[in-house]
């Protein structure tokens, strides 16, 4: 069994894609919403990804919870904005335990804490995302200004994930605006890419919209952020699966 | 295809908006993919990020803001949902004169 993060702390957890090889137990695993979903994709990629993807969720859950993965159950949890049924995916209050999933590309990132967490990943976009500046919140817009056009896109990607990681741990989502706040700025410029640390490293974190929020080391080609519920001034994270090596043992521990 | 009035047809706003799924998604089988198929779902399955594009390029080549006059934004349920709202609010799109 996995030990649930203390407070402030967060469990990440990569998948490759590429290497996880979904058979017909993985499958047996899934519910019948999952399999109709699955079933629904036109692209065998897609099909694939949504699969790996849930099949490396309720594993993953099922470590900290004790209890198979076909046992867990899901539900949704009401917008802290709407009321609407779009908030978070989660578990039954009960269990104690918070997750985020998100994929991109081959990668996908499970985030697992004992309070809300968000996470996203982005694989760098085909084409230009110049176009997205026109969402930002306008004190991180000001920062891509005077780069390049290259080291802007890989600005409003890094803006985007950090975002997207705080709405989707408010549960909120981008429906309700995606630059109502800033998460770029500081006095000393907007946070670069995020440097791989070891397994476990702390992390130094901005206070955006009541959340602990710190760029994730990610694969290359990809950025990713985390955010935790709560304001802090740090994080400390745990890659109890790293990318590549570890993600296909992870799929089938 | 222009219809009457120069108001652009469905079928010209839907040749332009899968040019876009192919673009800002970077996979090519979208410039061929069925008026019908949802835009969040299977088979297109956008996500926030493409999505956010898609609005955008929406945005600059039509002048139509989908998120600004479609509060539900229920234009957005298939491709061809989204030409409809697009042919219906554009007099001449963007190049295509």
């Amino acid at each position: 069994m996995v030990a649930v993060p203390p407070a402030g702390c967060a469990d990440v957890w990569w998948l490759d894609i590429a290497a996880v090889v979904v058979g017909r137990g993985e499958l047996a695993e899934l519910s019948l919403d999952e399999h109709k979903r699955a079933a629904s994709f036109a692209f065998r990629a897609d099909r694939r990804r949504y699969t790996a993807a849930h099949v490396m969720l309720r594993r993953v859950l099922s470590g900290y919870l004790d209890i198979p993965p076909s046992s867990l159950v899901f539900c949704r949890e009401p917008c802290p904005r709407c009321g609407k049924p779009s908030g978070r995916p989660a578990l039954p209050p009960s269990s104690g335990v918070h997750f985020s999933l998100a994929h991109s590309g081959d990668a996908v990132v499970i985030a697992v804490a004992s309070q809300p967490v968000g996470v996203d990943v982005e694989q760098q976009p085909a084409g230009c995302v110049c176009a997205l500046s026109a969402d930002m919140n306008a004190a991180d817009a000001a920062w891509g200004r005077p780069l390049s056009e290259a080291a802007r896109h890989d600005l409003v990607i890094r803006w985007w994930v950090r975002a997207e990681a705080v709405l989707k741990c408010t549960g909120e989502g981008i429906g309700h605006g995606i630059g109502t706040f800033p998460v770029l700025g500081s006095p000393d410029g907007p946070p670069g890419p995020a440097v791989p640390g070891g397994p476990e490293q702390r992390m130094a974190a901005t206070a955006v919209h009541g959340c602990s929020l710190v760029s994730l080391p990610a694969p290359g080609g990809y950025q990713a952020a985390l955010a935790l519920a709560g304001p802090a001034s740090s994080v400390r994270l745990t890659v109890r699966a790293p990318w590549s090596s570890g993600s296909r043992r992870a799929a089938r521990a | 295809m222009t219809g009457p009035d120069g108001i652009p047809g469905q079928e010209l706003a839907l040749a332009e908006l899968r040019g876009v799924l192919a673009e800002v998604t970077g996979r090519e089988e979208l410039r061929a993919v069925p008026a019908g198929s949802q835009l969040f779902g299977p088979p297109v399955g956008l996500d926030s990020l493409t999505g956010t594009r898609l609005l955008r390029e929406v945005r600059r080549r039509f002048g139509v803001d989908v998120a600004a006059e479609d509060l539900n934004l229920d234009a957005l349920a298939t491709l061809a949902t989204l030409a409809a709202f697009v042919a219906g609010r554009t007099r001449l799109p963007t190049g295509r004169q």
